[in-house]
């Protein structure tokens, strides 16, 4: 049988909601909310110094200190402290606009003064892994450190990667989870929602037997997850079958009893997500199971990697047995992801 | 028992020429320097020497439509199905998926867009760093798992690293592991303002080297589990990937740490993983990417980790013929263990003419050493110390 995974710790930096209580409540206010208005949410009240002191944050990217900052609230949640050595913590982030800015100001640079004008202590900023890194350098994760950024489902790879290399006995705890800076323009026309200015979610795993052994509260434990590329599947084109889709999948992903089976999804407008969304809802109708459909609210933003992150939270604050979190991108990646709530 | 996994398939493109083959033959018998990339007045870029790829297109014309690193690597990937007797058409029933490695991706494009709103695309074309990885499987027809690793200047290897697994995991049966990387503007100004490109060529463990030199590089493998190569009857393989050992640094986010005792974790983990013993490797392809300390610290660590051996290694650092692929690198070194394997044959070690005494290692410059190769250990190293460490053997 394969080790179980638990979630011992989150650590949430966005524009709507820098902490779980904070997450909660937005999660739980949309109702009487008013619609979000703008294009672009602002991350307004990040406060760097407040998480990484007053010195040693001035050259570091917007995405390095949002991700810096959740992994501190992160271990900080999880009461992790010292109990694991260095080489025994890794990381493994994902992320799609981290350096996207951070780039286009830098060519504009080189292109308006010449290269020669960007600052030494800043010119590393240009490398996409240079966050993952400097939460390595902070707080000693020595095992592994890995960036991937596959198209907006990057962060629930790395929490499947992450759980993968705990299996392995690659390492005794990883630090997983999504960043994101500011995203590209053309991005604000294709999700209904306003984009995100930037975020990060960050989670602390361990294997569920070690973090029980040594109290931690769980949040939830990692099920199984399905990763496929299915760009004519998600533009409609073509039947999921021919794409090797069975509904034996959702039975390995939920379990062979689960009923309703309650898929956590974005709700931010992109036909592929909601397409994939259909799919599992066809395929738990065929099995005789019904669907129950929990929607992110869209004060959130969209936010690239984190946004799955988010949907994550969702299910660990909705007290269901199970959940199916759900993310697709615009090139046609399928991410189902299965979570399942803290063991006693 | 774990499965067996299998490189059956390779393709390369490099400043060494557009096939495997040609790049084989240049690596054991021409020579090769960088050129000049002659985009911006020095002025603005001091050093823009590099090892590029020659493409018979017009780079700017062809990069508004379709970035190079992604044409060539659909290119590259069309190779190694070739070259494993694949045809995609036949593998719609298999589950094949994609790991692909890349510190910059469709850096073209994007510096393209720099300079002109209009670019042809819209927002899917925004992810441009996993749309070469999603460009392969769309081309090929791939349905599984389509992963982008940009661990920078190791992704190469932990594309392979991941395909290896998910192969052992039964989450796929047949994989394409690589990279590809091409010029970047911004990773070359920040290279040459971090101080760290050699004026002259890349020269690995050189006494006089002075730096890095960037090179492009794209570098596609099949990896199939020995029971796909079984049922389909492939009689030819390359190699087996046998394991990987990863480690982080986690000191500095360009310096390597100066005891190098992760990257000997991470060399110690890899043989541990592969099952062998350092008494079990003949031959070595360090990172070696011509910078002093780097080259001098991964020395050190090779010489802990195989003592008195270290000196019957043989050792051939390829990044003097092809300068640094960033995060295509580690896929190349691995396509180039596959060809030393198979091929019984280790290349020498191009634009070397001292070799620092300090590092010790045994590096050929001259002439192609006829050797039989049971195991190749692969190093790959990248800013913010993320080191991988893999380990190749016959097929």
């Amino acid at each position: 049988m394969r080790d179980r995974i638990a979630l011992t710790g989150i650590g949430l930096v966005s524009p709507a909601a820098s902490s779980l209580e904070t997450f909660a409540r937005v999660r739980g206010a949309e109702a009487d909310a008013a619609p979000v208005g703008g294009r672009m949410l602002p991350l307004l009240d990040f406060d760097p110094a407040r998480y990484l002191g007053e010195r040693g944050f001035k050259y570091l990217t917007p995405a390095t200190q949002y991700a810096l900052a959740a992994a501190r609230l992160a271990l900080e949640d999880a009461g992790v402290g010292d109990y694991y050595q260095g080489e025994e913590r890794g990381v493994v982030l994902g992320t799609n606009f981290a350096v996207w800015s951070v780039l286009a100001d830098m060519d504009a640079t080189i292109l308006r003064t010449g290269a020669d004008q960007i600052r030494p202590m800043e010119a590393a900023n240009f490398s996409v892994n240079i966050p993952a890194s400097q939460l390595s350098i902070r707080y000693g994760l020595h095992a592994f450190n890995v960036t991937l950024t596959t198209a907006r489902i990057a962060g629930l790879e790395a929490v499947a990667l992450g759980a993968e290399c705990l299996r392995r006995g690659r390492a005794r705890m990883v630090l997983a989870g999504a960043l994101e800076g500011r995203a590209p323009e053309a991005l604000q026309g294709y999700f209904s929602p306003p984009i995100a200015e930037g975020a990060a979610c960050l989670m602390v795993l361990e294997p569920l037997s070690a973090a029980l052994e040594r109290g931690a509260r769980v949040h939830g434990e990692i099920g199984p997850s399905l990763f496929r590329f299915w760009p004519a599947v998600l533009g409609g084109v073509s039947a999921p079958a021919e794409s090797g889709w069975s509904e034996g999948m959702l039975a390995d992903l939920v379990g062979p009893g689960l009923d309703p089976v309650h898929l956590f999804e974005a709700g931010h407008g992109c036909p592929r997500c909601e397409r994939l969304a259909q799919i599992v809802d066809a395929a738990a109708s065929s099995a005789g199971r019904r669907v129950e459909r929990h929607v992110l609210s869209d004060r959130f933003g969209e936010c690239s990697t984190v946004s799955p992150m988010m949907q994550v939270l969702d299910f660990c604050l909705s007290g269901l047995d199970a959940g199916l979190v759900v993310a697709a991108s615009p090139q046609g990646h399928a991410a189902l992801s299965g979570w399942l709530r803290a063991a006693a | 028992m774990t499965a067996r996994v299998l490189v059956t398939g390779v393709g390369l493109i490099s400043p060494l020429g557009h096939s495997a083959r040609g790049y084989w033959e240049s690596l054991l018998y021409r020579e090769s320097l960088p050129q000049e990339h002659p985009t911006l007045p020095p002025a603005l870029l001091p050093n823009q020497r590099y090892y590029g790829i020659a493409d018979d297109e017009p780079a700017e014309e062809t990069a508004r439509a379709e970035s190079r690193a992604t044409r060539l690597a659909v290119k590259a990937t069309g190779m190694a199905l070739d070259d494993a007797g694949l045809i995609p058409a036949d593998l719609s029933r298999t589950t094949v998926g994609v790991c692909f490695g890349t510190g910059m991706g469709e850096s073209d494009r994007l510096e393209i867009s720099h300079t002109e709103a209009a670019l042809r695309g819209d927002a899917p074309s925004s992810f441009f760093l996993s749309r070469i990885a999603a460009r392969l499987a769309e081309t090929y027809g791939f349905t599984g798992a389509n992963t982008t690793l940009s661990t920078a200047c190791s992704a190469g290897s932990y594309a392979m690293a991941l395909a290896h697994e998910r192969i052992v995991s039964g989450e796929a049966e047949v994989m394409v592991a690589g990279g590809s990387e091409i010029y970047s503007r911004v990773g070359q100004g920040c290279f040459h303002r971090l101080g760290a490109l050699d004026p002259v060529a890349c020269r690995p463990f050189d006494v006089d080297r002075k730096g890095t030199v960037f090179g492009e590089g794209v570098a596609a493998l099949i990896l199939e589990s020995e029971e796909h190569a079984r049922r389909r009857g492939r009689r030819r393989v390359l190699a087996q990937f046998e394991g990987a050992g990863w480690s982080c640094d986690g000191y500095h986010t360009t310096a390597p740490e100066p005891t190098g005792r992760w990257i000997e974790a991470a060399m110690l983990r890899a043989l541990s993983a592969a099952g062998v013993t350092p008494q079990d490797i003949d031959c070595v392809l360090p990172h070696g990417t011509g910078t002093s300390l780097n080259d001098l610290v991964e020395s050190q660590a090779l010489a802990r980790v195989f003592g008195d051996r270290v000196r019957d290694l043989k050792v051939s650092a390829i990044k003097g013929k092809l300068g640094h692929s960033g995060g295509s690198a580690g896929a190349v070194a691995c396509a180039t263990a596959a060809m030393i394997l198979e091929r019984g044959v280790v290349p020498p070690t191009g634009n070397v003419n001292v070799v620092d005494a300090e590092c010790g290692l045994p590096i050929r410059v001259d002439a192609p050493t006829p050797a039989s190769i049971r195991h190749v250990l692969v190093n790959a190293y990248a800013f913010g110390g993320n080191n991988i460490s893999v380990v190749l053997g016959r097929g």
